[in-house]
């Protein structure tokens, strides 16, 4: 259990999405942490001393009844306790805010080798949360003054990104169709091919998260990330923020990215048989050889709200503020929107219609 | 931490209803098409009731006989009143076209006339005419549709006498033999604008306009609605391009010829159309042109 300590004044320094790097929110002093030597990062860090402050707890999981090995810390600066799970590599103080790295979860084979840090605040997400709520026109008018925000939380997520050599072939029957008239009678020749392609296709950091509790279609949806942004790993990036390691290891998730990467390469397959009326793919042989795997952690903005007493919670990239979310609907504003739009658009093609009859 | 809470997600009922009730308007929507064509071909037949079907009393075939003949003669167009309980493998129309083409109906060079065929097989009455490149011996669809308007009153009613004889009454309001113009004036005394749509008056333009602005309007509405329904969920799937790394590198690409298939059918234009008091037909070629409809 770590954190990192202002060599100026001895606060706490969390990482800052704006001023990308490490900055003490006490003195202001920053620190670049892609300049940063380990021997200089080292010295930054305050260690906890383990023994006596860490006990270890069972409990069950009530959602699906799994055991879950709870670990509790004592935070050292306020000395309230501090929860992880079994997974948490970095979280905060739930009551002072003091930002808690779990090194022995982010070092060896747990270390990711990149990461894509925060480039927004938790001010600027909630800021964005709202612009969300306000939208849709179905959107009930009390949707964005009612619902009241519980929680945001930062989360870097674990990701495994693969990169494939896909190898696809393709067999497939394909018809042309040509029309002549001659006299009384109109003459249809279709004409008859067979087709066959081989294509090579590489596809590179195909994402798949490796958390768990986080829904692998929210995750994906929250995709793309902008890898010009992602960055060696460094532990710096997680302080202040919650981080997860990963549940499964990258060779349990590989066939999914796998198979994403089929997908993309039988649809670019099949893309290069044009210039026909039809086409029948009859055989296909599609294989993805993984050639990459890196361990990653993207990051993601948990917002969890209270709407007309009931809890939900939207999901946004923490790189680009791509929200992943359903926004209610007001069943008044449906039928108004369909009335409305009913009734204006019956006139207008009632009139135009009436206008043709009469010439 | 914790995320156990869950998207707000179920659509709601009255919503899959409005989609499915879209759904079925967008299918139920009628088609209607119509196109002609025209060519043509001595003396009127010397009968003109032919009831296979005894349909009409001896009294009543006479009376059609005599007035067909004196419409025939006064007008320079045979008139054929065809009535039959089986027309074989043949449709409608094409036992209507038969039945001319086989016992000698039509006036002068050109054979122009008119067959009027109640069919009891298919029960339908059609409309057959022949000639007529002389606009004057020819009726519009519009004017055949007025005529079958007229005569298939009495055809719903089971009174085939009606049929026939309302017909002698209609058909040479619309053709006029040899003066030109005659007739569309005559048509348009009573329905406006000759050989076309007459002019409707606002408001009959709006009643006909009607169901097709409903169709229209729940068209538009539904789609604006679903995809103000679809702008509520964000966060769409990153498209594979964003993981292509360099070009697709196409190292076999075999485009083979096996054979060609070939297939002909006639060309011909027809059409149905449908809804109200039933269906109807019309069909073209060969010289011959018509339409009837079904009771």
């Amino acid at each position: 259990m770590i954190n990192y300590k202002c060599p100026q004044c001895g606060a706490y320094m969390i990482y800052n999405p704006a001023k990308k790097c490490l900055i003490c929110e006490y003195c202001g002093k920053t620190e670049d942490i892609k300049v940063l030597s380990a021997e200089e990062q080292a010295e930054l860090l305050q260690e906890a001393e383990a023994s006596s402050e860490v006990w270890e707890e069972t409990v069950t999981d009530e959602t699906n009844g799994e055991q879950v090995m709870m670990r509790h810390y004592i935070c050292k600066n306020c000395g309230a306790e501090i929860m992880t799970d079994e997974n948490t590599a970095a979280t905060m103080c739930g009551f002072c805010g003091n930002p808690t790295l779990i090194e022995d979860r982010l070092s060896g084979e747990t270390r990711p080798t990149k990461v894509i840090p925060f480039s927004f605040s938790r001010e600027e997400a909630i800021e964005k949360f709202r612009a969300w709520t306000k939208k849709g026109k179905l959107t009930p008018s009390v949707f964005s003054s009612s619902a009241s925000l519980d929680k945001v939380t930062g989360l870097y997520v674990p990701y495994w990104i693969y990169d494939f050599d896909v190898d696809a072939q393709m067999q497939a029957t394909a018809t042309r169709v040509r029309h002549q008239r001659k006299g009384q009678y109109e003459y249809i020749y279709t004409d008859h091919f067979a087709l066959d392609r081989g294509v090579e296709v590489g596809y590179e950091r195909i994402p798949a998260d490796a958390s768990k509790k986080m829904p692998d279609d929210v995750m994906d949806r929250l995709e793309p990330f902008d890898y010009k942004e992602m960055v060696a790993f460094e532990m710096p990036y997680l302080s202040g923020f919650q981080a997860d390691k990963y549940d499964y290891k990258g060779e349990e998730l590989e066939s999914r990215a796998a198979a994403r990467a089929s997908s993309y390469a039988e649809t670019a397959t099949r893309n290069t048989m044009n210039g026909y009326a039809t086409v029948n793919v009859v055989h296909k042989n599609i294989r993805p050889k993984r050639t990459k795997m890196e361990y990653t952690m993207f990051p993601a903005w948990i917002v969890n709200y209270t709407y007309q007493g009931k809890s939900y919670f939207v999901t946004m990239n923490g790189q680009t503020g791509k929200i992943v979310g359903k926004r209610p609907i007001s069943v008044a504003r449906a039928i108004g929107w369909f009335a409305g739009v009913y009734a204006g658009s019956f006139a207008i093609v009632l009139l135009i219609l009436a206008a043709m009859m009469m010439g | 931490m914790k995320v156990g809470m869950k998207y707000i997600h179920a659509r709601p009922i009255w919503l899959r209803v409005c989609m499915m009730a879209f759904c079925l308007m967008l299918m139920g929507s009628v088609w209607m098409t119509t196109a002609w064509a025209v060519e043509s071909l001595e003396s009127g037949s010397a009968q003109k009731v032919f009831d296979q079907a005894s349909l009409f009393t001896e009294s009543q075939a006479e009376a059609l006989e005599e007035r067909a003949a004196q419409i025939a003669e006064e007008e320079q167009y045979d008139i054929a009143i065809v009535t039959t309980n089986y027309t074989g493998s043949m449709v409608t129309y094409e036992y209507a076209e038969s039945f001319y083409e086989k016992n000698g109906i039509g006036y002068g060079d050109n054979k122009q006339g008119f067959l009027l065929l109640i069919d009891m097989d298919n029960r339908q009455v059609y409309i057959d005419e022949y000639n007529a490149w002389e606009e004057n011996f020819q009726l519009s669809t519009r004017e055949r549709d007025a005529i079958l308007d007229v005569i298939m009153e009495y055809a719903y009613d089971g009174d085939f006498y009606g049929v026939a004889d309302s017909f002698l009454d209609e058909l040479p309001q619309y053709l006029n033999n040899g003066i030109s113009g005659d007739a569309d004036y005559q048509y348009a005394i009573e329905h406006g604008e000759p050989g076309q749509e007459r002019s409707l008056t606002f408001g009959e333009a709006v009643q006909e306009s009607l169901p097709l602005a409903a169709l229209a309007a729940l068209v538009i509405a539904g789609i604006t609605l679903i995809i103000l329904v679809a702008v509520q969920k964000t966060g769409a799937k990153p498209s594979s391009a964003e993981y292509q790394k360099g070009a697709l590198r196409i190292y076999r690409r075999n485009d083979t010829f096996i054979n060609t298939t070939v297939t002909k059918h006639k060309i011909e234009t027809s059409s149905s159309s449908g809804g109200g008091g039933g269906g109807g037909s019309s069909h073209h070629g060969g010289g011959h042109s018509g339409g009837g409809r079904s009771f």
